[in-house]
C-alpha cells in the first residue's frame, strides 16, 4: 500500500498536461483495486465467527414457566360430571343462492364421470330454516379434565365420487390413519396443505375402495387445512387436525353436538370457509353444567359471508 | 487566483489518498426475516415483556419469533451452530474426564470424530454449568490428553462435560464458500433472491420451505446430503445451476452443510410463524379488532400463548427438524424401485404410452398428449388453495408460486438426472414442492414402462409414434 501512494505521488507531482490524464486513471483503477473496500458486504473474505449453542436451549424456560391460567378451559373439578354443548349455526338472512357448481351434462373435464351428476357449491350449504352445513366448531386445546382422543386403529375414510371429496368437512384425529379412497374410474390426486403438518400430493388409483393411499396428521392445527385434487381444479375439502375429542361439524341442518366436556366455561372456535377471516368466533365463550346440555345458537350476518 | 496544474494534481493526489485509506465503512451483513414473519403484529416478531421476573430481578422477555430463530442461527458473520440440528459443524467433539489442579482438565475424545488431536488451542464448553464458554487452552499434552486452560472458568467444569474443540470450521468455510459461488443467485439467507435472481427463469431456489425438488427420497422425506451434493456437482440442466464439478470433495461438503443450515434456519422460522399466523397476523387482528376485539385484550392473549404453549411449540418445532433431516439420509428414505428396470423395447414402450394417456394417471393432462408440457392443465387460471387468491398467470403453481410449467418432455433435458432411475424416482415420489404428485401406489413394472416410453419421446419420428404398432417393409416379393 505504501509503495503505491509513493508512486502516486511521484507521479502526479511530476510531469505535464498528458502525465495528468495518465494519472487520473491510474488513480482509479489503483484506488478501486487496494481500496479498503475487502470487507463491503460481509464477502468471501470475511471468516464468520461460529458460537456453539446447546441442543436444550429454550427447553428449560418451558418447564419453569408457570401453566397460563386457563379460566377458560373448565377450571372446575372434573369430579362434578361431564356435559354436553350442542347448538346450530344460523344465517340470519337470506342465504345467496349459489349455482351447481357443475350441473349434469356440462363440458367439464372428464365429464363423464365429473359432469354425471349436479355437483352442488359446497363453499356455502344453508337449509330450508337457515342451518349452516360444514361449520367447525372446536376447542383450540384440550381442556383440563378432559378424555383423551379414543385409541383405536380403525381409519378415518376420505373418500370422493363424481369428482366431489367426501365428506367436505372432516375432523381427524392426530394419530390416526386417514385412507383415501376413490369411487371414480379416473385419475385424481389429494393435496394437502397443512400448516403444522407435513403436506402429501399423491396419485389415487381409480376405485380404490380400500385406501392404499393412506397417511396420518401428526400434530393438532390452529384451523381446518385445504384439500384439492390438481387434475380437477374445483375439488376442494377441509380436514382439521384435532388432538382431542371435543370437535364436531355441523350436520345439513347446522346442527352440531360435543358431548362430555369437563363441568365449566370452555372456549370455542367456530370456523367456515366462506367467512371473512374464517373465524366466526374465535372465542365462543359458553359454560357447561354437570349432567347438561347447554344449547347455543350461533348467528352468522350475511355481511360477514365472503365467498372466494 | 488561478489553480495551476501542480496543484489541482496535489489536490486530487491528497483526496484520493484520503478516501482509499478511508475505504468502505465496515458492513455487517444479516439475515432477512421472511415475508411471512414480516406479516405478523410486532409484538408477536419481537416478543414482549412477561410479567414474572426471571433470576437476575430484571423483566423477564417472552421472545418473538425473530429472537428465537436468532438466538439458535446467529447472523451471517457471527453463526451459532445449534447443536440438536444434524449439521456438521465441523471440529472434534469430545468429553471433560477428570478435573485437575491449576485449571487442567484431561479431555477424552470420540474415536469416531477424529480421535485425540494433535493440537488443541481452544475449546467450546457446551453443556454442564460453563455451557457456551470458550476458553484458550496454553499447553496441550496430546500423550495424556491434559490441556492446561488460560483462564478460570465462572463455575467449575465437571467430569462428563461435553467439549468441542477447533468447532465450526465446517461451517465457515462453508459460508465463505456460499458467498462466493452461491449467494448471488441464492441470496445471503438463501431466499433466491440474490442479485442475479431477478434475471433468472427458472427462478434460484429458495431454501426456506426446507424443500428441494430434485431428490432420490420418496416424497415424505426431506432431501438428502447425496441429493445436495449431486446437484452441486452435476448442476440442474435446463436451468441455470451451474455444475461444481471442480470443487473439491471437502468444499461440496461444506456448501452441502452450509445449505442444509440455512434451509432448517428458514424452515425453522416459517414453522413458528405458522403457530402464530393464524391468530397474530397483522390480516387477523385487523379482522379481530374489526369483530370488536379489543387490541390490548389481544395483546393479552398474546402474551399468555407467548408464557405457556409457545415454548412447547418452539421445542417440538426443533424437533421435529431434526428427526426429519435425520431421517433424510437413512436407507428408509430412498426410493428403491422393488423390480430392475423393464428392458426398453417397443412394447414396453407402447405400454407406457398406454399407461400415460390412461384415465388413471392422465400424465397427458399437464405435460400434452405429445409429451410438450401443453397439456390442458396449463391454460387453466387457478386459485392459491390456501389464501384462496386468484393467480396472474394461467397455469399451476408451485409451493413458491411460480408457474408450474410441466416438463416438456421431447427436449430430452430432465432437471432431476437423466438416469432411468432418476426418471423412476421422479414418477414413483413426485416433485416436492410442485404440482407434480407422487405416484408411489403404481406397480414398479408399469412406472418402467412410462420410464422407458418417456426416454424415448425424444427420438420419436412424429409425437405419438410410439403408439403406432410397428410398420413392417412394403415390399412384396414377387
Amino acid at each position: 500500500m505504501r509503495d503505491n501512494g509513493a508512486v502516486l505521488f511521484h507521479v502526479l507531482t511530476v510531469g505535464d498536461a498528458m502525465n495528468f490524464r495518465f494519472t487520473s486513471i491510474l488513480t482509479a483503477v489503483l484506488f478501486l483495486g487496494t481500496s479498503g473496500c475487502g470487507q463491503y458486504g460481509g464477502g468471501a473474505s470475511v471468516v464468520p465467527e461460529v458460537s456453539f449453542v446447546p441442543a436444550e436451549l429454550g427447553a428449560a424456560n418451558a418447564a419453569a414457566s408457570p401453566e397460563a391460567a386457563d379460566s377458560e378451559s373448565g377450571a372446575e373439578a372434573s369430579a362434578s360430571g361431564p356435559g354436553t354443548v350442542s347448538g346450530r349455526v344460523v344465517l340470519k338472512d337470506a342465504a345467496p343462492a349459489l349455482p351447481m357448481l357443475i350441473k349434469a351434462g356440462a363440458d367439464v373435464k372428464d365429464k363423464e364421470v365429473c359432469a354425471a351428476v349436479d355437483i352442488p357449491d359446497e363453499r356455502l350449504v344453508v337449509s330450508g330454516d337457515g342451518g349452516v352445513a360444514n361449520v367447525f366448531v372446536y376447542l383450540a386445546k384440550a381442556p383440563k379434565g378432559g378424555k383423551p382422543a379414543e385409541k383405536t386403529d380403525e381409519a378415518v375414510l376420505f373418500d370422493q365420487k363424481n369428482c366431489r371429496f367426501l365428506p367436505h368437512a372432516l375432523i381427524v384425529p392426530t394419530g390416526r390413519t386417514v385412507k383415501i379412497l376413490s369411487d371414480d374410474p379416473i385419475a385424481h390426486n389429494t393435496h394437502t396443505y397443512p400448516q403444522k403438518n407435513d403436506s402429501i400430493n399423491s396419485g389415487v388409483a381409480p376405485g380404490d375402495r380400500e385406501g392404499i393411499l393412506n397417511f396420518s396428521y401428526r400434530r393438532a392445527e390452529a384451523a381446518p387445512l385445504a384439500v384439492s385434487c390438481d387434475y380437477h381444479g374445483w375439488m376442494k375439502a377441509w380436514h382439521l387436525p384435532v388432538d382431542h375429542p371435543y370437535a364436531a361439524v355441523t350436520d345439513e341442518n347446522g346442527k352440531f353436538s360435543i358431548p362430555d366436556l369437563p363441568a365449566g366455561t370452555h372456549a370455542f372456535v367456530v370456523w367456515h370457509e366462506s367467512v371473512q377471516g374464517n373465524f366466526v368466533e374465535r372465542k365462543l365463550s359458553v359454560t357447561v353444567k354437570s349432567g347438561e346440555t347447554t344449547d347455543v345458537t350461533i348467528d352468522l350476518p350475511a355481511s360477514k359471508l365472503a365467498l372466494k | 487566483m488561478s489553480l495551476t496544474s501542480r496543484t489541482v494534481r496535489g489536490l486530487t493526489a491528497a483526496v484520493s489518498l484520503l478516501l482509499w485509506q478511508s475505504g468502505c465503512s465496515d458492513f455487517e451483513s444479516s439475515f432477512v426475516y421472511s415475508e411471512r414473519t414480516q406479516s405478523l403484529i410486532t409484538e408477536a416478531q419481537n416478543g414482549m415483556k412477561s410479567k414474572s421476573k426471571d433470576d437476575s430481578g430484571d423483566e423477564a422477555v417472552m421472545p418473538g419469533v425473530k429472537k428465537l430463530v436468532d438466538d439458535r442461527f446467529g447472523s451471517p458473520q457471527h453463526l451459532n451452530a445449534w447443536l440438536k440440528l444434524p449439521i456438521d459443524f465441523g471440529g472434534t467433539a469430545g468429553t471433560i474426564g477428570e478435573v485437575g489442579e491449576n485449571n487442567t482438565v484431561v479431555l477424552a475424545f470420540d474415536e469416531a470424530s477424529g480421535g485425540s488431536p494433535k493440537a488443541v488451542e481452544m475449546i467450546q464448553i457446551l453443556s454442564g454449568d460453563c455451557a457456551g464458554e470458550v476458553v484458550s487452552v496454553s499447553a496441550w499434552n496430546a500423550v495424556t490428553s491434559t490441556a492446561t486452560l488460560t483462564t478460570a472458568l465462572k463455575a467449575a467444569p465437571k467430569s462428563g462435560d461435553s467439549i468441542v474443540t477447533g468447532g465450526g470450521e465446517v461451517l465457515k468455510n462453508g459460508r465463505s464458500l456460499y458467498q462466493r459461488h452461491c449467494s448471488h443467485c441464492h441470496g445471503t439467507s438463501g431466499d433466491g433472491n440474490g442479485p442475479t435472481a431477478q434475471y433468472l427463469y427458472p427462478r434460484p431456489r429458495d431454501y426456506r420451505h426446507g424443500v428441494f425438488k430434485f431428490t432420490t427420497t420418496n416424497d415424505q422425506s426431506k432431501a438428502s446430503r447425496e441429493d445436495l451434493a449431486r446437484i452441486l456437482k452435476q448442476g440442474i440442466a435446463g436451468t441455470y445451476m451451474p455444475s461444481f464439478l471442480l470443487l473439491p470433495d471437502s468444499e461440496i461438503h461444506s456448501l452441502v452443510e452450509y445449505v442444509r443450515f440455512l434451509a432448517m434456519r428458514g424452515e425453522f422460522e416459517r414453522r413458528l410463524v405458522n403457530e402464530l399466523a393464524s391468530d397474530y397476523s397483522q390480516t387477523a387482528v385487523t379482522g379481530r379488532i374489526k369483530g370488536g376485539e379489543k387490541r390490548a385484550d389481544i395483546l393479552k392473549d398474546l402474551s399468555e400463548f407467548l408464557a405457556s404453549d409457545f415454548p412447547d411449540s418452539v421445542t417440538t418445532t426443533g424437533d421435529e427438524l431434526a428427526e426429519a433431516w435425520t431421517a433424510a439420509d437413512t436407507e428408509d428414505a430412498k426410493v428403491i424401485p422393488s423390480v430392475a428396470r423393464v428392458p426398453d423395447s417397443p412394447e414396453s414402450r407402447r405400454r407406457g404410452r398406454e399407461l400415460y394417456l390412461s384415465k388413471a394417471l392422465n400424465c397427458a393432462d399437464c405435460h400434452g398428449i405429445y409429451g410438450q408440457g401443453n397439456g390442458p392443465q396449463t391454460t387453466i387460471f387457478e386459485k392459491n388453495p390456501v389464501t384462496n387468491e386468484l393467480y396472474p398467470e394461467p397455469g399451476l403453481h408451485d409451493v413458491w408460486d411460480n408457474v408450474n410449467q410441466p416438463r416438456n418432455l421431447t427436449y430430452g433435458i430432465y432437471r432431476g438426472g437423466r438416469r432411468p432411475v432418476d426418471l423412476f424416482g421422479r414418477i414413483h415420489a413426485g416433485i416436492k414442492g410442485s404440482r407434480m404428485p407422487s405416484f408411489k401406489n403404481q406397480p414398479h413394472e408399469d412406472i418402467w414402462h412410462i420410464v422407458n416410453y418417456v426416454l424415448s419421446i425424444p427420438f420419436e419420428v412424429e409425437p405419438g409414434a410410439a403408439a403406432k404398432p410397428a410398420q413392417t417393409a412394403a415390399v412384396t416379393v414377387p
